[in-house]
């Protein structure tokens, strides 16, 4: 009877410890408030964006892969190249049938999203970790280490052009303005370029480290900056001032009790508008993304549960939903209304 | 006991001690081929290149250490790899063979090193993306000791010739020995 009774206790301990994590959802699960989580990837997730029409997700890895994903259900659809190489960024075609990357020592692939070829651009004075398109797609920019921008024509993969930089300096952070006449390249200061006549127009000056991401609003009038100073800068194109610097705060770290989170400030990796220009996202090493008010630069929203540093974030074309990409090998999906 | 008896007797103690010799001899065999195998694996295979010693020397250009999750965490190697900083990879700017560690994003945080074309040695800390602390011995002998973030700094230089020490605060210079030059003093101003 003792025995017997012994057995129920251990058998009623048993349960209760699986029926409680259910019902009373942990605190780590009460603040993870993406809607999805999509695993896959071997290695860190280096950027993430989302296809035209908002179905399909593009990603890339340093685990040399590049893959697509349902937005709805978050199955990876397939692997649409795959090599040996890490790779550090991507960027869409306006129609969605073709993806480029920049690899480790600056290989550029152009990869076909249905996943039927791939091909690499000639190699240039390498070692770009970006790699942007122009808005209509016909041409390629990536940033070689002599410290020249080389624009590429993405059909033939020719060599069409150079923005001359200053010699040897180059940076990780490029963007091609929406109406395609500038480009903006992003190192300690911001060097804007007009693409047409090569020349170099305006210089914003203003962070104290070197800028990790650039991003045109869509009207083309206001540039974001995130910079591993700690901070993300709105600018104001035309004038050459900052409109306002962002400086978030909050180191997330997941323990077994919960997540804590730490009053310090990290490198901001990650900035995107939205399409309408209202709102600004940003995501950094402190493994938050923030959602921030465009015109103001007041803080909307934060989303947390990356456990690791966030590499890209990217709007869907309604605006409606927001993915980031992290060293922790996820991608999650963020809603933002 | 009879005759017969005693005869069957002697016949199986003759039978054992046949079998008993054999036995024996078998026994001092198998202990002389074990003795044969032991001296084989600990005394003449220690001469053999090829075979497996915990006394041999391993020649690699490089050993990584990775954790559960896949990530690089120590290398060490000649030469080392390019710095991976928040998923992306850079030039270093020269050639460098030593140990690196990774913090668990993979972010090269230290490295104790020689660099290669000009011999120095040194060894690093850095925040992610930044260094913070260099420690550092010229082959002539100068050694420096660095420390700073943003405009705080700590500088300890040792020469041959002469030493000097330098503190700054919010980029203000507080502490320097010996002091600057009237030229230099203008320059910082």
């Amino acid at each position: 009877m003792r025995g017997i009774n012994l057995g129920i206790g251990i058998l009623a301990f048993i349960l209760i410890g699986l029926i409680v994590p259910v019902l009373i959802p942990g605190q780590s699960q009460s603040q993870e408030n993406s809607i999805a989580v999509w695993r896959g990837h071997d290695g860190a997730v280096t950027d993430v964006a989302f296809l035209p029409g908002g179905d399909s997700v593009a990603s890339c890895s340093l685990d040399g892969t590049v893959r697509l994903w349902d937005t709805d259900s978050g199955r990876m659809k397939r692997i649409l190249y795959s090599c040996l190489d890490e790779i550090f960024a991507l960027a869409v075609s306006q129609d969605g049938a073709r993806i480029v990357t920049t690899e480790y020592k600056g290989k550029v692939g152009i990869h076909s999203a249905e996943g039927k070829s791939s091909r690499h651009l000639a190699e240039f004075l390498g070692w770009s970790v970006d790699v942007i398109l122009s808005p209509d797609s016909q041409k390629a920019a990536v940033w070689s280490m002599d410290g020249d921008i080389w624009i590429f024509e993405l059909e033939t993969g020719e060599h069409i052009h150079t923005l001359r930089g200053r010699k040897n300096k180059w940076g990780m952070a490029l963007a091609w303005s929406p109406d395609g006449s500038r480009l903006a390249a992003g190192r300690l200061a911001i060097s804007i370029w007009d693409v047409n006549s090569g020349n170099q127009v305006q210089t914003l000056e203003g962070h104290r480290g070197f800028i990790r991401d650039l991003t045109f609003s869509t009207e083309g009038q206001r540039l974001a900056s995130a910079c591993m100073d700690k901070t993300v800068c709105v600018w104001d194109v035309e004038t050459g001032k900052a409109l306002y610097t962002l400086k978030p705060q909050g180191l997330v770290i997941y323990l077994k009790s919960g997540p804590v989170t730490n009053p310090i400030e990290l490198p901001m990796t990650a900035v995107a508008f939205s399409p309408d220009g209202r709102r600004l996202a940003t995501g950094g090493a402190d493994r938050v993304v923030r959602l921030w008010e465009a015109a103001t630069g007041k803080l909307l929203r934060e989303f947390k549960g990356h456990r690791m540093s966030i590499t890209a974030v990217a709007f869907s074309n309604n605006g409606a939903r927001l993915v980031s990409s992290s060293l922790d090998h996820t991608i999650r999906v963020w809603a933002v209304e | 006991m009879n005759q017969e008896t005693i005869n069957d007797l002697n016949r199986a103690i003759k039978t054992l001690e046949r079998k008993n010799r054999w036995l024996t001899l078998i026994v001092l065999c198998l202990f002389a081929i074990g003795v044969v195998s032991f001296l084989n694996q600990t005394v003449f295979e220690t001469d053999s290149s090829d075979s497996p010693s915990q006394d041999k020397i391993i020649r690699v250009r490089g050993i990584v250490v990775v954790d559960e999750n896949g990530t690089e965490r120590v290398w060490i190697g000649a030469p080392v790899p390019e710095p991976l900083i928040l998923g992306k990879r850079f030039p270093r700017g020269g050639r460098m063979s030593g140990i690196i560690l990774f913090d668990e994003e993979g972010n090269e945080r230290s490295g104790y090193c020689t660099s290669d074309g000009y011999p120095n040695v040194l060894f690093t800390l850095d925040s992610i993306g930044r260094q913070h602390v260099l420690f550092m011995s010229e082959p002539q002998g100068d050694t420096t000791l660095r420390l700073w973030n943003g405009g705080n700094s700590f500088k300890l230089d040792i020469g041959e010739e002469e030493s000097s020490l330098k503190l700054s605060s919010g980029g203000k210079v507080l502490f320097e020995v010996p002091p600057p030059s009237p030229d230099e003093k203008g320059a910082i101003k």
